[in-house]
């Protein structure tokens, strides 16, 4: 198999600093994450979750370590290059959601064909498929206070892959919603990642969305406590 | 393109904020709609008033009487046109000419039989030709005097009422004009008050006198004129026809100059100059005001949605594009309030224009004015183009903010 | 070129009697006397002259009667000037013309207008308006300093005077019109005088100092002490003028 991994972290460290103290919220961090594969990564809060997350998505710089992304280090990615790769080859799923409130559910998730210079038409085409797919078909003109948590986080979903990134990461994006609501978009990213071989990142400390993960990465203090494939036992 | 239309979306979310922003930056387009209307109102009136008071559009003289010369109401007659009448002919067939009058002037003492004296200057013309230029001298007391050719001994004059004053008479009175001619010889002639006038301008109005030109030609011995002054049909042509009229003009012996009106009245450059410095400083206070109150809204616009920007970031839009977003709801506003501010600056406009306000005389002028507000089209582009700067200028500070926004911190906003 | 004219008609009545002042040498208020134009000149006469400057195109005709110690008309020998006169009679001077059926009463300003002004010369009446301040000059030359009488037409437009005089041929050599101010204004010679006439001026030089430009010459061609008819200085009947041959000029 000569196709490098999606994600290749070696050695991450992040460090806070707060006035006179410093944070270590991750500690060294050796990941790897290949195509198709589906990631939950768990631990209680404060872990370092959402640093790990950060970093894998580009939004924010290691302290030391390394990261390559699908063959390219991120040392080598300036702000232009990093923002071109979470533009074509990222998705991200928020636990607040973050849709545009000014944008309905179908322009929401037009923005990333949008911002990749796809035309009006074929933009259009792919979104309604893509909200079809999360099963919103009857929500495209609703903006996001027409809809529930549970629908919103779904256009967010199909915003996160409607450009069929390498890779979608989620933040907790159950945090906010009921725990059926919750199991239902689980389920809908691991279906996604099941039809379109997108790597899923999710982060959460939901134990009963831990358990139906395929490989679990727990963190404790900003280690990996834990790397566990296979069904929960 | 569709950044501009988020940017418009975004606009209509805190209805109420937009509201004031656009309340402020349309307050402001209209005033200063209203100050140029006013400003052009004023100039064009006065423009209009000295013009048709007496200056015309164009003066032909000789050279040699104007040169150096600012007084343009005592071109010496010894400098004068001998074929005043045939020029009048040529000038007259061109185009959007719609007279050209002879003038003549004539600076002497004015005396009575009762012994009182005044130096007056005399203009004399034609009265004919000066009606149909739209030359207007109101009458204020008597008579207008005749159109024809005074015979001898029945010449007339108009005198502004504070040489009349000085002077002790009134219309039906008679007295005598004193005035050197071109050779140089001390002449009088026997004049009937016909009416007083007012030139409009205080200082001249202790020294006016209008004449009959057949009057004063015969008071100075002479056939010429001082100059023809030719009025057009608009003021507006008034270059075009200088540089036709120096063209027709130019093999003329002796040499004569085409002096436009602009060089010929009094105070024209200064007045202008304290136009423009009101419209100026009117038009700095309220870019500072706009400036002010619009960067603070659109600051707090941006601190209101620090998180959607992050997002924005994170989903790959560049930082060009989400400060292009920013700065583009500012030029919404400047473009939005700009065109509501000249909807309200035409709806003033014509309300005041309505009202029919009489305003009290302006220094140096002796009659009151009616109040109008011109539109000027140049400033109703003008305004909405300033206001776009204004924006502009007003966006760069929560630009530059979006421009430094981290993502990730930008993400945890609350 | 009126006011040269004037000037003209002034010079000849200048007249430096009934001075009186304490400080005075007798002996010079004599020679005052005897230099005073206003008594040498006859009283009726009728003169032709002719004014020029280099900077004129063509000298300036004009002629000019005296009938009386006070009484002056002159005319500019030209069509175009046909009708025209300046009379003067005492203090007060006139101009008569075609087109104004009275005399008119010429005031201070009309000669303060001008360079030359011919009623500041003709109110130096020094008989009548000045004293003398101080004669200066013990050689041949006598330089008397006059001083305007207050309230006279003279002390609005000439209130002070030099009275230049040749002691030895009992001549006047010029006099200097100075202004309040202490300013010359403006300075007459009489550079010549009639051969086989007692005083009687044939050639002026008129200056004007303050405001520059080239003299103006003025030369008697024709001098004849005539009796003068009275009807010529009527201020209300023109009949007298009017029978006078036309202003042409003379070839
Ligand atoms: N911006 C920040 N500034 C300071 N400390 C931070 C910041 N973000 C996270 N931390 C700290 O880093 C540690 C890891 O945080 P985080 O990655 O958010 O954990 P989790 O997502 O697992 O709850 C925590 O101790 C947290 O307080
Ligand atoms: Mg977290």
């Amino acid at each position: 198999m000569t196709t490098p991994p999606v994600f290749d972290a070696r050695g991450l460290v992040k460090r806070y600093i707060l006035g006179e103290t410093t944070v270590e919220a991750l500690r060294g961090v050796d990941l790897e994450v290949s195509a198709g594969e589906v990631l939950v990564v768990a631990g209680p809060s404060g872990s370092g979750k959402s640093t790990l997350l950060h970093l894998l998505g580009t939004l924010d710089e290691p302290d030391a370590g390394s990261l390559t992304l699908a063959g390219t280090a991120t040392a080598t990615m300036n702000e232009r290059a990093r923002t071109l790769f979470r533009r074509s080859r990222l998705g991200f799923v928020f636990q607040t959601f973050n849709l545009l409130p000014v944008l309905s559910a179908e322009e929401n998730v037009e923005l990333p064909l949008w911002l990749a210079g796809v035309g009006a038409r074929e933009r259009r085409e792919r979104a309604r498929a893509v909200l079809a797919e999360v099963g919103l078909e009857h929500r495209f003109g609703h903006r996001p206070d027409q809809l529930s948590g549970g629908e919103r986080q779904r256009v967010a979903i199909a915003r996160a892959i409607v450009h069929r990134p390498l890779a979608v990461l989620a933040d907790e994006p159950t945090g906010n919603l009921d725990s059926e609501t919750a199991t239902e978009v689980m389920d809908l990213l691991m279906a996604l990642n099941r039809s379109r071989e997108t790597v899923v990142v999710v982060s959460t400390h939901d134990p009963a969305l831990i358990a139906r993960a395929p490989r679990r990465v727990v963190l404790r203090d900003g280690r990996i406590a834990a790397d566990t494939r296979g069904a929960a036992a | 393109m569709k950044l501009a239309l988020l940017a418009l979306r975004n606009l209509a979310r805190n209805r109420r904020r937009t509201a004031i922003s656009l309340a402020v930056v349309a307050t402001g387009t209209a005033a200063l709609l209203l100050t140029a209307g006013f400003v052009a109102f004023s100039f064009e009136g006065l423009s209009e008033a000295m013009i048709h008071g007496g200056l015309g559009h164009l003066e032909i003289a000789r050279q040699s009487a104007t040169e150096g010369r600012t007084a343009t109401l005592e071109r010496s007659v010894a400098d004068g046109l001998d074929d005043w009448q045939a020029l009048q002919q040529q000038v007259e067939a061109l185009p959007g000419v719609l007279a050209a009058a002879p003038t003549l002037h004539v600076a002497g003492m004015a005396s009575t039989a009762a012994g009182r004296s005044a130096a007056f200057l005399g203009v004399a013309g034609d009265p004919v030709r000066e009606r149909r230029m739209g030359f207007t001298v109101k009458v204020r007391q008597g008579v207008e005097m005749a159109d024809a050719p005074p015979r001898e001994g029945e010449d007339q004059v108009l005198l502004t009422q504070g040489l009349a004053q000085t002077l002790g008479v009134g219309p039906g009175d008679r007295m005598t004009l004193l005035a050197v001619d071109p050779d140089g010889m001390l002449n009088a002639l026997d004049v009937t008050v016909a009416g007083l006038i007012t030139t409009g301008v205080q200082e001249l109005d202790t020294r006016y006198l209008r004449l009959h030109l057949h009057s004063a030609q015969r008071l100075l011995g002479t056939a010429s004129a001082s100059n023809l002054l030719v009025t057009l049909d608009r003021t507006s042509r008034t270059d075009e026809a200088l540089h036709r009229l120096r063209g027709v003009l130019a093999g003329h012996q002796p040499p004569l100059a085409v002096v436009p009106w602009t060089e010929r009245a009094p105070f024209y450059r200064q007045v202008r100059a304290l136009y423009r410095g009101i419209f100026w400083f009117l038009g700095s206070i309220v870019f500072a005001l706009v400036v002010l109150a619009t960067s603070n809204t659109l600051a707090m616009a941006v601190m209101e949605r620090v998180r959607e920007l992050g997002t924005l970031r994170a989903l790959g839009t560049s930082i060009g594009q989400v400060a292009g977003l920013v700065g583009l709801e500012a030029l919404w506003l400047g473009l939005i309030g700009g065109v509501l501010g000249d909807l309200l600056g035409a709806a003033l406009i014509v309300a005041l224009n309505w009202l029919n306000i009489s305003m009290a005389p302006p220094p140096g002028a002796v009659d009151p004015i009616e109040l109008r507000v011109l539109f000027v089209p140049e400033a109703f582009v003008g305004t909405i183009l300033l206001m776009l700067a204004v924006l502009a200028l007003a966006a760069v500070g929560p630009v530059l903010r979006v421009a430094r926004l981290r993502i990730v911190e930008a993400l945890a906003h609350t | 070129m009126s006011r040269l004219l004037l000037a003209i008609v002034a010079s000849g009545t200048v007249t430096l009697s009934g001075l009186a002042g304490a400080q005075v040498h007798p002996a010079d208020r004599a020679l005052l006397a005897q230099t005073n134009l206003f008594s040498t000149v006859p009283e009726q006469f009728h003169a032709r002259l002719t004014v020029n400057r280099t900077d004129w195109l063509r000298p300036l005709q004009a002629e000019m009667w005296r009938g009386g110690r006070d009484r002056m008309l002159a005319r500019v020998l030209d069509p175009r000037q046909a009708g025209r006169f300046l009379l003067q009679m005492g203090a007060e001077h006139y101009l008569i013309a075609p087109g104004a059926r009275q005399p008119v009463k010429l005031g201070a300003g009309v000669g303060a207008a001008g360079a030359v002004s011919f009623e500041q010369l003709l109110g130096l009446d020094v008989e009548r308006d000045f004293d003398i301040e101080r004669a200066e000059g013990s050689g041949r030359i006598v330089t008397f300093h006059l001083v305007a009488r207050p309230d006279t037409a003279a002390a609005r437009a000439t209130p002070r005077a030099r009275w230049v005089v040749d002691r030895t041929r009992r001549l006047p050599l010029r006099v200097d019109i100075v202004l309040a101010d202490g300013r010359t204004a403006r300075v007459v010679e009489f550079a010549d005088f009639l051969p086989g006439r007692d005083r009687v001026p044939s050639r002026l030089v008129l200056k004007d100092v303050l405001r520059g430009g080239p003299p103006a010459i003025v030369e008697i061609v024709a001098f004849e002490a005539t009796p003068v008819p009275d009807g010529l200085f009527s201020l209300t009947d023109p009949a007298g003028r009017a029978q006078l041959p036309p202003a042409e000029k003379p070839r």
